[in-house]
């Protein structure tokens, strides 16, 4: 289970699109938070996770997710998720990452949501 | 299915060697005809627990044993360690402080309970064994 390759996928004013890794552990979470911030200095507010490559995630994880959710809401923006699975979703739940942030099917609904 | 056949497993308490936990779990649900979101549940579940193993059993050995026994009914995993154990009720307790001051950390035991059908946890100053079922 790789966690190689480019987190960024999308660019567009101030909304960025990530790809989150196969598998979101605390190391891979460090990584998107570290591009969000970076992303967020040069304006971008809404971020959406599509973590359509995502198998498996850690509460470790999810942890320093919630910490960026929070980050984006705090600088007047969003965090939200696209094409995660059920599994993945249902432990997003449970830890109440929902009641912050959205999940869409598809990244096109996430973008469109974001409009 | 004769006689619960069982897999052991004895992994080091290395960075993401869960990871390989999984890759057995996987493939015992596969084998047994679990469907994807049970066996995707299982998953996360053991890694939770192995996680938890590694960061809070204090074991010198430094390694996990996992036992997988599989059946008709499903899989039972239980995941020992060789650490100091811990008293259950005060790590809840613990947890639960720690969650109403914005703690975000400290899931693992919510999760385990909530992705799998069973879990039992046996704590002694020997180790820690925690039983996890998950019924086809």
């Amino acid at each position: 289970m790789s966690n190689d390759g480019s987190l960024v996928s999308t660019v567009s004013g101030n909304v960025a699109v990530l790809k989150s890794q196969n598998y979101v552990n605390d190391k891979a979470a460090d990584e998107l938070a570290s591009e969000c911030t970076k992303l967020s200095t040069d304006g971008v507010q809404h971020f959406i996770v599509n973590m359509q490559d995502s198998k498996m995630v850690n509460s470790i994880g999810i942890a320093i997710v919630i910490e960026m959710i929070e980050d984006a809401i705090e600088g007047g923006g969003s965090l939200s998720f696209c094409c995660v699975s059920a599994t993945i979703a249902k432990t997003f739940q449970i830890m109440g990452l929902r009641q912050l942030s959205s999940i869409y099917e598809t990244e096109d609904e996430a973008v469109n949501s974001v409009g | 299915m004769a006689d619960k056949p069982n897999v052991d497993l004895t992994i080091p308490m290395m960075p993401d060697m869960e990871l390989t936990a999984i890759t057995v779990a996987e493939s015992l649900g596969v084998f047994i005809g679990l469907d994807t979101e049970k066996i995707d549940e299982v998953k996360m579940a053991l890694i939770e627990a192995c996680i938890n193993a590694f960061e809070h059993s204090k074991s010198s050995e430094r390694r996990i044993n996992l036992n997988f026994q599989i059946s008709d009914r499903g899989m039972v995993i239980s995941i020992s360690d060789g650490g100091q154990g811990f008293d259950l009720q005060e790590a809840l307790e613990r947890i639960e402080e720690k969650r109403n001051k914005g703690e975000k950390r400290g899931w693992g035991l919510t999760l385990m309970s909530e992705l799998m059908d069973e879990v039992e946890v046996d704590s002694s100053e020997e180790g820690t064994l925690v039983k996890m079922t998950k019924y086809r």
